[in-house]
């Protein structure tokens, strides 16, 4: 820079003595266009590339192709060198590149010039298709109906690249020049655009410049991206040419050649189109758009036409010739003159030329610093920003994860309660309100119920619950629980307050806060739940707070609803049992009959007897008084008889008792013993000599017995020809229970029949419900035991174990 | 026989329901029968002694030996004891078992103490009758064992209706000797004429 700086100042007087300084300061400088050539290193070969659209794009487009002949050809370091016009013509001269890659014309200029020879032509590819030829497209807006022809464009405006760009000027030029238009001379306009060329399709359609001019594909190619829409273009002077698809306006020219320079090996060379050429397609793209093969080189004699007819290129015409003569008159004048003349100018030229690129390069740089400056600045303010999150968030996580480890001892403990069992659902219930009392270390827990009929208190935990139980939660408004539960949005409400009758009296902070949730039962409001304190302090609930408290509120609701429907199923149970005992009663009508006669009968002849000494006069006082005794004894045992059908038939609330289970059999196999005589059965009994008491509702283990007895007399009664024995077998299990199983000596359980016997509305009876089974194991189960099926074709076997219980 | 008291009938009871068993003893002990009590029908079959008078009073549901099996039990052992079965529960089919196995009579609960005690009592004279019977075949028995081989030879003949000149013919002897051996049977015999002579001969072979 500092050099530059002292040169523009330097060049200021244009002074003539300063010619050679000049020239000194040419040769200083000849090294700055082409800095990166500087570095030469063995088996390094430099591909020159025209860069038309910015050094950046020509490296992405090929790159690939540099890598792709670093892998084919190992030794070699191919680099890709962009390169403007004139720097391809410097490189060139001074055989800086080896090979080069530029468009047709700038190629027969290297030809002519410099011995640059093609190795080998590029093919574009397009929608299957490959070409290996492109063209130029002069076109205007369809709408615009000035301009038809090419003819037309005289007088009007025309955007071109710029006037050494090959297909995007000189193409056109020369057919505009067949239809008699000088471009430089015959528009109303000529307006250099330079690189990219879509600007000038966007020029055109935007209605900036009538005409313009770009090679074959551009237009295609953003009416793909969706840019240009070809239906309002206009192709001026079209042509068309076999298999070439694009809409075109010139003739067709050989797309660019890869071309070696005049001092690169051949043998480089040729190993170099071998590799591009046996490339396989896609080897060296950047994009799938911009896919390009190599093809043998082809025949560029028409460039050097188009050049020749436009007298540019090597065709340029010599401007020297006319002036020789003059030369040779005033030669010695001229020639100094024209020396120090062409030096000053010379030395301007290049000195404008290079302060104009440094200040550009300047601007860039200034622009890069504000730009580096900007960011550095947003940079900052991001860290900042981040530095103050980050704390954030570690406080907030310190705070989370205090109230975590809390959340967690909560959670653990409401997963110990959730799985107690068994214990009553009233105990339950208590502990959940419990749980969220002492989570939030509040001093009272309450349930609340809300229906028609209003407001009630089901439950109450802290220290509330000896004292004072209050109508409502002490200070939540009625509307507003209302609309806690009416809310579905809403899922609990937060007050802190002052008690009214502590208002006169407080000002130290003497408030109370309270939280109430909505308990929903079956996805319907049933209650709240509401903690409060007295504490005066005020609690803010944080998230996972709130999450607990609403985990704690859902499962109150599902304790609650599992409550309702136990509830239900057990009267459910209760009622079935009851229509079950109901028809079992009749089916023992005989077995209670005889029961009853029994007694009476005794009475009868107690009384009888009496009657008989009375009249006969020969009885004693303390023996008839001993009799009447009797007597009275078996009255009771009538009436008690009576009572135990009576408790049998009718619908108890489920009564435990501790029982001794012979003493169920006994009284079940005493039921059914008429029967069993009748139909010549033989009934054994094989009880257990100290069988576990049992806490169990005697009536309804005695129905299940009955069923299971009843079963098995009907198994082995008439018609069955086989053997009619029944055993009932009572023992303590090695799993604590007390298990009884009753055998009998019948057909046995048809096939399948083992688990299917325990459904309801089963039976291999003519008569019966089928409930029998099926009504017992509910039973069983309910008393936490379970029954079982055994037996085989000569004999089947049903048990019941029930578990010894803990009295509690 | 005719000697024998009227005492000497005893009214077995066999009931396994203690009170049922018990109010019985003190309905049938208020006239004057004697009464034995028993729970099972094993029991009974255990303590029974052949050939005593009386009755038997049980219930037909018990358990092990049922009261019908007891009374078929009895009926094979050839023990003529007359049963009355008591039932709570009569069906037909029971009833006809009952009656076809011999039984005396089934009562049903709840009875009429008199009904009952007249049936006892009745039982009891069939008893007494049955066992005069057995008393006389056994006598007989007894008697036809003392006679000799010609002696029943002629007593088969009387009994088949021949006449003596008959007898002698078939059995090659004299009608006096004949005559004679007739004297020894109906002395033997304890017959005070031939028709009687006939009916004990009749009586020890029956059964036999």
């Amino acid at each position: 820079m500092m050099p530059m700086q002292l040169s523009k100042t330097s060049a200021g007087p244009a002074a003539v003595i300063l010619f050679f300084l000049g020239m000194a300061v040419i040769q200083l400088f000849s090294g700055y266009f082409a800095p990166s050539y500087a570095q030469q290193d063995r088996g390094a070969v430099r591909i020159g590339v025209l860069a038309f659209r910015g050094y950046q794009q020509a490296m992405n487009q090929w790159q690939p192709m540099a890598e792709y002949l670093n892998r084919n050809m190992p030794g070699f370091h191919f680099q890709i060198v962009p390169l403007n016009l004139q720097q391809v013509r410097k490189a060139t001269a001074a055989q800086e590149i080896d090979f080069v890659l530029t468009n047709p014309g700038n190629y027969v200029l290297l030809e002519s010039s410099y011995g640059a020879s093609r190795i080998a032509t590029l093919k574009r590819h397009w929608k299957g298709h490959e070409y290996s030829h492109f063209g130029a497209v002069i076109f205007s807006r369809r709408d615009n109906s000035s301009i038809q022809t090419l003819k037309d464009i005289k007088r009007h405006s025309l955007m071109v690249v710029n006037n050494h760009a090959f297909g995007g000027f000189q193409m056109a030029w020369r057919e505009l020049k067949e239809a008699g238009i000088d471009p430089f001379k015959d528009l109303g306009e000529l307006k250099f655009n330079g690189f990219p060329q879509d600007n000038i399709v966007h020029s055109v359609m935007k209605g900036d410049v009538d005409v313009g001019t770009v090679r074959t594909g551009i237009l295609e190619n953003m009416a793909l991206n969706g840019k240009v829409n070809l239906d309002e273009v206009r192709v001026l002077g079209s042509r068309s040419v076999d298999e070439f698809q694009f809409l075109l306006s010139t003739r067709l020219y050989p797309e660019w050649p890869l071309a070696k320079l005049k001092h690169t090996p051949d043998s480089l060379a040729s190993r170099v189109v071998v590799a591009l050429l046996s490339a396989p397609q896609g080897a060296f793209s950047a994009s799938a758009i911009d896919t390009v093969t190599w093809t043998i080189p082809l025949d560029y004699s028409n460039v050097h036409e188009l050049m020749l007819e436009l007298r540019i290129g090597p065709y340029l015409p010599d401007p020297s010739a006319s002036l020789i003569k003059a030369l040779q008159t005033y030669a010695h004048w001229i020639i100094i003159i024209l020396a120090v003349l062409f030096g000053l100018s010379l030395l301007s030229i290049y000195v404008l030329r290079v302060n104009r690129r440094l200040v550009d390069t300047q601007h860039i740089l200034q622009d890069e610093i504000n730009e580096r400056i900007d960011a550095q600045k947003k940079l900052n303010e991001q860290q900042h920003f981040l530095e103050q999150r980050v704390a954030e968030r570690t406080a907030s996580l310190a705070e989370s994860n205090e109230v975590l480890t809390h959340s967690e001892e909560t959670l653990r403990e409401l997963n110990r309660i959730a799985s107690m069992f068994p214990v009553p659902l009233e105990e339950k219930i208590r502990a959940l309100i419990e749980l969220g009392r002492k989570h939030f270390g509040f001093v009272s827990g309450s349930l609340y119920s809300r229906n028609s009929e209003g407001i009630k208190l089901l439950q109450q935990t802290g220290m509330n619950s000896q004292s004072n139980v209050l109508e409502l939660p002490d200070g939540l408004a009625l509307d507003e629980i209302d609309d806690l539960l009416q809310n579905d949005d809403v899922m609990m409400t937060e007050r802190s307050f002052t008690p009214a009758t502590d208002v006169a009296a407080n000002d130290s902070g003497n408030r109370k806060s309270c939280v109430a949730v909505k308990v929903m039962v079956e996805g319907k409001p049933y209650g709240f739940l509401c903690l409060a304190d007295d504490q005066g302090v005020s609690r803010n609930l944080g998230e996972v707070d709130r999450d607990i408290l609403q985990l704690i509120a859902d499962w109150l609701g599902m304790e609650i609803a599992r409550k309702q429907v136990g509830d239900s199923e057990q009267k459910h149970l209760s009622d079935l049992a009851h229509v079950t005992r109901l028809s079992t009663m009749g089916e023992m009508a005989s077995g209670l009959a005889h029961e009853l006669n029994q007694p009476l009968t005794a009475i009868a002849n107690y009384n009888r007897g009496c009657l008989r000494r009375i009249d006969q006069g020969n009885i004693e006082r303390s023996e008839l008084e001993a009799i009447m005794l009797q007597s009275v004894n078996e009255a009771e045992r009538a009436a008690e008889i009576i009572r135990r059908m009576r408790a049998f038939v009718n619908k108890e609330d489920p009564h435990h008792e501790l029982v001794n289970i012979n003493d169920l059999i006994k009284r079940v196999s005493g039921f059914l013993a008429s029967e069993m005589e009748r139909e010549s059965i033989g009934l054994k009994l094989s009880l257990a000599d100290d069988p576990k008491l049992l806490t169990v509702d005697a009536i309804q283990i005695e129905q299940v017995m009955l069923n299971l007895l009843r079963n098995a007399i009907d198994a082995v009664k008439a018609p069955w020809q086989g053997p009619r024995e029944i055993e009932i077998r009572s023992y303590n299990g090695e799993d604590g229970s007390v298990h009884v199983d009753v055998m009998d000596s019948g057909y046995g359980l048809p096939e399948g029949g083992q688990q299917q016997i325990f459904d309801p509305f089963y039976t291999t009876k003519d008569e019966g419900m089928g409930m029998g089974l099926s009504i017992s194991r509910t039973i069983i189960e309910a008393h936490g035991g379970t029954m079982y099926t055994g037996g085989k074709e000569k004999y089947t076997l049903v048990g019941i174990a029930i578990p010894e219980t803990t009295a509690n | 026989m005719q000697e024998l008291e009227e005492n000497d009938a005893i009214v077995f009871i066999v009931d396994d329901d203690a009170s049922v068993r018990n109010s019985l003893r003190w309905l049938i002990e208020s006239v004057q029968l004697q009464v034995q009590c028993f729970a099972t029908a094993q029991e009974f079959l255990n303590g029974y002694r052949n050939q005593q008078t009386g009755c038997v009073v049980l219930d037909v549901r018990m358990p092990g030996l049922s009261g019908l099996d007891l009374q078929e039990e009895l009926r094979q052992q050839g023990f003529v004891l007359p049963v009355i079965i008591i039932t709570g529960h009569a069906d037909v089919p029971m009833a006809v078992r009952a009656f076809k196995s011999g039984v005396f009579d089934f009562i049903e609960k709840p009875f009429n103490d008199q009904h009952l005690i007249d049936r006892i009592h009745q039982a009891i004279e069939k008893s007494r009758s049955q066992k005069v019977n057995i008393q006389r075949r056994q006598d007989a028995r007894e008697r036809l064992q003392k006679l000799s081989s010609r002696e029943i030879q002629v007593l088969d003949c009387i009994v088949a209706g021949c006449s003596n000149k008959t007898m002698a013919r078939e059995l090659d002897i004299s009608v006096k000797t004949i005559e004679t051996h007739r004297a020894n049977l109906m002395s033997k015999m304890q017959a005070s004429s031939v028709s009687e002579l006939v009916r004990i001969a009749l009586l020890a072979e029956r059964d036999s």
